[in-house]
């Protein structure tokens, strides 16, 4: 009786416990495939706003927003999650002799870019670009630390304008900064791409320089602007004319040892923040609409093995107390020659633990097969349909997409859920058995402590008189 | 006779310590001080044992006789350490039970038999008796299972009977393996609550006999608690229990047989 109890009890607390775990394993590969990036972001369009709102005295109004130091970029930088961060500058320039080639957005109703090419900067020797997989060197090199710290006039181009203009590593290209005149607009976070294409805005064209193509890369990112160069933050600040020690403008990302620090590094970093238009920004809420589901279905099971594990406990009470009841005059009559009521105690521990691990191994293979059944209702009711879901939203592209993906890194992965289904592992691993196990302990130790105890205050004259 | 050389179980008087160059020295194993108790009957108090004090010799089958109600299962469980007198104490081999451990003093120097058997039902009679071979600190050597056979087949119950569940014998039966219960722990003092109260004449009488045996040829201190006064009169000592005090019967030792080496002295009544 005691067994099929158990085994019933087992089975459903496992099966949670599978569930939870499997689902535990799919939020992890989830926030894998999202990554650990971490943006700072500035909220133009609070700062905007306040800006323009009548309530603001004229002498107070300003067009540039507070920028963050990159003093307070280090120190974010200083803490122990971050691995590594780069800022990356921009400026847009043009050339007298290198044609862009031909791009995705080419034909589209918005102009985004008033330049020719954007030259990208970075703080490190590799671009963010070429750390996120967005594009992939195919030729030549990348940049060296001392590119880097002598400001090296050196580009990385992308294998279409290269094969555009017949361009090959090793040749100088003339480039000049495409100056805009916006109207009471300039600086900002993204510089000088920061602003909205209209049609008061003019541009000019400055002296060119030259720069030595060092590698030339390919794009893997689907969309991704081929029109951009590589370069290093001094080669930027140059064209742009400001110091490195500035305020920055540029994007800065930090990218964390795990995507489980996200939440904390945020937390812990958004206090040294200056302004209440800068922000610490991490894709969060795509993970949040992915795991939607699943933390649902936690959720519900969690209430499901805390149920079972409550009245589990209960009923293994009852059973035990029945069970010692039983067997009272045996106790008795066993006191009654001078045995310990320890080892009575142990005696009946020890019948129960037998019963329990015959339940334990039955229901560690039987509550595999449940949770599969289990498990296949969730990936085609929950997970799969969470696909569809986010295959309907991806296909729309909007100006705002289009204009945020030419002016900052992608460092979020996507995420197929049809990847997260296959990957939605019921297998039973060492940890799993251990918790399992704790429970089961836990269980069966909480159930049958209390009848047992009650031995302790048995007096065998008593139940031998009560049988008699 | 009872006897086993291999491992020492159910000595007689010869290899008895307690025998000295055939000189007979009688030894008081087992005493009662001051016994009190007492118990609330319907918002009065009621004395059962009143200040008893009693010695009781090795070798020596005494039986306790009383009415109904006189107290005389309680003496048995306070002599027993089943129960816990208000006052007094309780003295085996000139040590105070308590102080030894009531645990261990039932597991080690007493065995109770009970009038109705008290057998575990879902063992065999041979299992019933090992089981209290494992109970006690003093492990036997061997095969603890042919021990349990070879006891039982001394009291009559054959190896076809001792493979049998207890449910499946005989009153009588049973009641013999409840004494082989008791020597298979190889103990010097063995109670009995009513012991043959449930049995028919013949069995009576020999598990009487078998009682007398083990006190005059085993050494074993025998106390039995009986209302029959046939049963009684076999035994060496009659002691009365009445208005909470033991009273010998005088000359109840005139049955005692001239053979036994087993001096008797009640020290104190």
């Amino acid at each position: 009786m005691l067994f099929i109890i158990l085994l019933v009890i087992f089975n459903l607390i496992f099966t949670g416990f599978i569930i939870q775990n499997s689902i535990q394993k799919s939020k992890e590969y989830i926030r894998s495939q999202i990554g650990s990036a971490v943006e700072y972001k500035m909220d133009f369009t609070s700062f905007m706003s306040a800006n323009s709102s009548p309530d603001t005295p004229q002498s107070q109004m300003t067009t540039r927003p507070p920028s963050l130091s990159l003093k307070v970029a280090e120190q974010i930088a200083s803490s122990k999650y971050v691995e590594s961060y780069y800022i990356t500058d921009s400026a847009n320039v043009d050339s007298s002799t290198v044609s862009p080639a031909e791009t995705q957005t080419s034909g589209s109703n918005f102009q985004m870019n008033f330049s020719s090419f954007n030259l990208s900067g970075s703080n490190l020797t590799d671009n963010l670009d070429f750390v996120m997989g967005n594009v992939k060197l195919v030729d030549g090199k990348t940049m060296t630390e001392d590119d880097l710290k002598n400001g090296s006039a050196v580009v990385i181009i992308s294998e279409d304008v290269a094969s555009a203009n017949n361009l090959k590593v090793g040749d100088i290209i003339p480039l000049s900064q495409t100056t805009q005149q916006q109207p009471g607009a300039s600086g900002g976070l993204g510089g000088a791409n920061t602003g909205v294409a209209s049609s008061d805005t003019t541009t000019s064209t400055a002296a060119e320089s030259n720069y030595e193509v060092i590698g030339i890369y390919q794009a893997v990112e689907d969309g991704f602007d081929v029109n951009t160069m590589f370069t290093s933050n001094a080669v930027i600040n140059a064209i742009n004319g400001t110091a490195e020690s500035d305020d920055t403008s540029a994007s800065i990302v930090f990218l964390l040892d795990s995507p489980d620090h996200v939440a904390t590094f945020i937390a812990e970093s958004t206090p040294y923040l200056t302004s209440e238009y800068h922000s610490l920004y991490s894709d969060d809420s795509e993970y949040q609409s992915l795991t939607k589901p699943l933390n649902l279905i936690s959720f519900i099971t969690s209430i499901l093995i805390w149920v079972v594990f409550v009245a589990g406990a209960a009923i293994i009470l009852a059973l035990v107390t029945i069970f010692v009841r039983d067997r009272k005059f045996e106790i008795g009559l066993l006191l009654s020659s001078g045995e310990g009521r320890l080892k009575i105690i142990g005696q009946f521990i020890f019948e129960i633990l037998v019963i329990a691990i015959l339940a334990f191994g039955v229901s560690t293979i039987s509550s595999n097969f449940i949770s599969k059944g289990v498990s296949n209702w969730i990936v085609d009711n929950q997970l799969l349909s969470t696909t569809s879901l986010i295959g309907s939203t991806s296909t729309t592209t909007t100006a705002e997409n289009v204009f945020q993906r030419q002016n900052s890194v992608s460092v979020y992965g996507s995420v197929d859920m049809q990847n997260v289904a296959d990957k939605f592992d019921l297998s039973i691993d060492a940890s799993v058995i251990g918790e399992l196990m704790l429970a089961s302990v836990m269980l069966v130790f909480i159930g049958s402590s209390i009848p047992l105890i009650v031995i302790m205050g048995y007096r065998p004259r008593r139940i031998l008189q009560d049988d008699n | 006779m009872i006897t086993d050389a291999e491992t020492g179980f159910l000595r007689n008087n010869e290899e008895s310590d307690r025998i000295d160059g055939g000189e007979n020295v009688s030894e008081v194993i087992f005493q009662l001080e001051n016994i009190g108790y007492s118990y609330i009957d319907g918002g009065r108090k009621r004395v059962i044992l009143d200040d008893l004090s009693c010695d009781f010799e090795k070798g020596t089958f005494y039986s306790i006789l009383g009415p109904s109600g006189s107290g005389k299962s309680t003496l048995l469980a306070i002599a027993g350490a089943l129960d816990q007198p208000e006052k007094g104490t309780v003295m085996f081999r000139g040590k105070n039970i308590n102080q030894m451990g009531q645990t261990l003093f039932r597991r080690n120097n007493i065995a109770i038999i009970f009038q109705k058997y008290n057998l575990m039902n879902y063992l065999t009679a041979a299992e019933n008796v090992e089981a209290d071979m494992m109970i006690v600190d003093h492990k036997v050597s061997g095969n603890k299972k042919e021990l349990a056979y070879k006891i039982l087949e001394r009291l009559g119950i054959v190896r076809t009977k001792a493979d049998r569940l207890v449910t499946k014998l005989s009153g009588g039966e049973q009641q013999r393996v409840a004494i082989a219960r008791a020597l298979a722990k190889d103990v010097d003092l063995i109670l009995g609550d009513e012991p043959t109260g449930a049995l028919d004449t013949a069995t009576q009488k020999e598990i009487i006999n078998l009682f007398k045996s083990l006190a005059h040829d085993y050494g074993k201190t025998i106390i039995l608690v009986t209302h029959s006064d046939e049963v009684a009169g076999q035994s060496d000592v009659i002691l009365h229990l009445n208005d909470g005090k033991l009273i010998r019967e005088p000359d109840s030792d005139a049955g005692k047989p001239e053979e036994s080496r087993v001096t008797r002295k009640l020290a104190r009544i």
